[in-house]
């Protein structure tokens, strides 16, 4: 059997996507240990649909979805994520060093999205599985409708954190610019803690001096047309 | 979907060309809206002469548009883009007047804007079309802010292209990327106000709405936090007057937009990638928040 390359390095600009998607899948399939994006210019759907494993380090700024549809693959990307970083995300993971853009990690399945500056708007929206976690702040509608797993936001939050959440939970540092609608603020266990702070710890991540947990207050999970006005407040 | 972009630099004196900037950008988000592409574009107009845009939807007709034109004032530059005329005239009348005497020319010719300082160009499809026309990377100003529009409810012509503006009034170039859900009953209080609307495009209620609040006492950015709790439904907009460039989101975050500022430039765009490859820097770049209103001064 020919030796396997340790790194295979492709650089992005003048290539179509297809072709640069399709260089990572093969050399998934070859056994390549690592591939290295150059220049990626923030260009959309990168890195989408690689089912194989294998570490993709992107040295640079990526647009939308990139990491998206992916399963068993560990991502860098040294620079800021556009719209759905990590999207449907089933095992792995995503380090985004710099911000990313509107829903990081949306409807991920497991494995786990770091961001470490800012997150905007609907981060962790419909999370199935799995951890996002967030070094700075959260926009607004934070955790909206997640179903399961973690999201661990070290900075402040916007309006409707948690917004109609079903199960899962989510855990802030900072300040709640205000609760979305069926939630509410709980006291973490101990052993919650103790794996958030050894998570940061592990992505280099500093921990702020206290969290609060949301989790959802069940007061959606069953129509009542006694309490019209809640529903109301809620659609 | 609409791309919305372009370019705000801070001095006079800048490294690249502004339409170059613009240009680039507004390639970028190509693909977001197909339809038709407009930029404001922001002169220093030191001999006092109004900027006037003019939608001329049956061929043929622009040579009677700014023969009319000369007519009401006299006539400094002009450009029949082929369904769009861009002129600047020397006018000391009523903008009212000038505005009613061009549309009532003839069927399908409107003012789609005038401004002393805001000017405004547009044409149908990419922004290849406004370079074609109107030598769109020639502009060395200070500002320049697009839309290419990806058209969901109005007709895909001259007049429902974008920037908009509330008719007959000065430097208001508005530039939406959504849908205002509550268009019909807000046109309906604003025309009982005497509010008069010349497209049937949904984004006209912002800049009338703009202009009805600051007509009230408003400022700028007073304006656009009022229109954020007065719209309904999705919008990311900028809006670009004789002094300043302002830039809002609705409450959902539901409509992309980037900003990238330097000690230079502030530049906007739909999604980052445009913006990089228009202001050819690696600039970081941050997206607005849902709420948020951002403006910045000339």
């Amino acid at each position: 059997m020919a030796a396997v390359k340790k790194t295979l390095s492709i650089d992005c600009v003048g290539k179509p996507t297809r072709e640069i998607n399709a260089f990572i899948r093969q050399a998934a399939d070859d056994g390549v240990p690592v591939v290295e994006l150059l220049n990626p210019q923030a260009r959309h759907n990168l890195g989408v649909c690689v089912l194989k494993p294998i570490h993709i380090v992107i040295r640079g700024h990526v647009g939308y979805y990139a990491a998206g549809l992916s399963d068993h693959i560990t991502v860098e990307i040294h620079g800021s994520a556009g719209w759905g970083v990590g999207d449907n995300l089933m095992h792995g993971e995503v380090v985004v060093h710099g911000n990313a853009a509107t829903s990081a990690a949306p409807s991920i399945r497991g494995g786990t999205v770091v961001v470490k500056g800012d997150a905007g708007p609907r981060s962790g929206i419909s999370l199935k599985s799995g951890l996002l976690v967030v070094g700075g702040n959260s926009g607004y509608m934070t955790g909206f409708m997640m179903q399961k797993g973690r999201i661990v936001v070290c900075g402040n939050t916007a309006k409707a954190l948690g917004d109609s959440m079903y199960q899962g939970s989510i855990f802030i540092g900072g300040s709640i610019e205000e609760l979305g609608s069926g939630c509410e603020i709980v006291v973490p266990e101990a052993d919650e803690l103790d794996d958030i702070l050894k998570t940061l710890d592990h992505y280099q991540i500093k921990a702020p001096k206290a969290f609060r947990k949301i989790r959802s207050d069940k007061s959606l999970w069953n129509f009542n047309k006694h309490d019209f006005a809640a529903w109301k407040d809620v659609l | 979907m609409c791309g919305l972009g372009g370019v705000f630099y801070k001095t006079t004196e800048h490294e690249q060309k502004t339409g170059e900037i613009a240009y680039r950008i507004l390639e970028g988000i190509y693909r977001r809206g197909p339809d038709s592409t407009g930029v404001a574009l922001w002169q220093p107009n030191e001999n006092g002469l109004l900027y006037v845009g003019i939608n001329c939807e049956v061929p043929g007709t622009g040579a009677a548009v700014i023969e009319r034109l000369d007519e009401l004032g006299t006539v400094k530059e002009a450009c029949d883009g082929n369904g769009f005329v861009r002129a600047a005239i020397a006018y000391d009348g009523a903008d009212e007047e000038l505005v009613d005497a061009i549309d009532a020319l003839g069927p399908g010719i409107t003012v789609g804007h005038i401004g002393g300082h805001v000017e405004v160009i547009k044409h149908m499809g990419g922004v290849a079309n406004l370079e074609a026309n109107f030598h769109l990377k020639d502009y060395d100003g200070q500002v320049a802010m697009g839309l290419t529009r990806f058209a969901t409810e109005s007709s895909i012509d001259f007049t429902h292209a974008q920037p908009l503006s509330a008719r007959a009034n000065r430097d208001l170039a508005l530039m939406h990327n959504g849908h205002i859900t509550n268009y019909h009953w807000l046109r309906y209080v604003y025309e009982q106000m005497g509010y008069r609307f010349a497209t049937r495009n949904d984004s006209e209620i912002i800049p009338v709405m703009l202009l009805d609040e600051m007509n009230k006492g408003a400022s700028l950015e007073e304006a656009l936090k009022i229109s954020v709790d007065k719209l309904d439904g999705c919008f990311t907009y900028i809006v670009v007057t004789a002094d300043k460039v302002g830039v809002v989101k609705d409450r959902y975050a539901s409509k992309p937009m980037v900003v990238g500022e330097t000690d230079a430039f502030v530049a906007l765009a739909s999604d980052s990638q445009s913006l990089r490859e228009g202001v050819l820097t690696d600039v970081e770049v941050w997206e607005l928040g849902a709420e948020e209103v951002a403006t910045w001064q000339l």
